[in-house]
């Protein structure tokens, strides 16, 4: 069982995330978010790590959301989850996204989100009321 | 099929290949969305791993207090549980450089004083 926490109401998850390649190797705070179809790290978390974004070249992918697209570029990674016992390993691919260039860009400020490629294959608990969220 | 599930289908395909599930054919896609994902390992808990959480968890319950003192501003919680804030994301993580504090491990959350509205 992964266990996360609500912060003014938002689900998140927490997780360290590995990737050799761009030098990342850190603690993240995943918001849960059913609606993104993969898992993406964001400049917030990315430029604390010290992602080596020069790394990412070649051709990126658009992933579309409400305010319009931004350009990623999918990465294998390694996930850790913990509950109370032990921690947990998982081979995913991430959306990296690169910094906007402007410091105050709303892609700048976007919490790490855990999407659906990990959604989708686990049992999610999810009670705002009774202050839980949960992966079996 | 649109555009958009054909991507989304390719990509579990990549996802279970890195599972170690190299044999899963394309034609087959459509039959592991409701899988199991399971872990390639798995390990006892590390005091990071606790002490990550610890911090997350205090910047999040000490929300109210932290977004009164440093209203719209990044507040970063480091290992030695320093806490630093500044008004951008930048400026928090040189701060913290200049102090010699190593970013390994660091909490952060943005004291809104208007909470985000996303919707992602």
């Amino acid at each position: 069982m992964i266990t996360g926490y609500f912060d003014q109401d938002e689900p998140y998850v927490q997780g360290r995330v590995i990737i050799n390649r761009l030098g990342i190797d850190d603690y993240v705070d995943f918001l849960v978010d059913t609606g993104a179809y993969s898992t993406v790290l964001h400049p917030m978390d990315g430029s604390r790590m010290g992602c080596r974004y020069e790394m990412l070249t070649g051709e990126p992918e658009s992933v579309y959301g409400i305010g319009g697209s931004q350009d990623c570029y999918p990465e294998a990674a390694t996930v850790v989850f913990a509950d109370d016992d032990g921690e947990y390993q998982f081979e995913l691919i991430i959306d990296v996204v690169p910094p906007g260039p402007d410091p105050g860009a709303v892609v700048n400020q976007l919490p790490s989100l855990l999407g659906r490629d990990f959604i989708n294959f686990r049992l999610l608990h999810y009670d705002r009321s009774g202050d839980l969220v949960r992966f079996y | 099929m649109c555009c958009t599930q054909q991507v989304s289908a390719r990509r579990i395909v990549k996802i279970l290949a890195l599972g170690h599930m190299e044999d899963v054919l394309v034609a087959d896609v459509e039959t592991v969305g409701t899988g199991h994902l399971k872990p390639t390992a798995t390990m006892p808990l590390s005091d990071g791993m606790r002490q990550f959480k610890k911090r997350t968890h205090f910047l999040s319950v000490h929300r109210p207090e932290l977004t009164c003192k440093y209203p719209d501003q990044w507040v970063g919680l480091a290992c030695n549980w320093t806490l630093i804030a500044a008004p951008t994301l930048d400026d928090m993580l040189s701060k913290m450089e200049a102090i010699g504090i190593t970013r390994e491990g660091l909490a952060v959350k943005l004291m809104a004083t208007k909470p985000r509205r996303m919707i992602l």
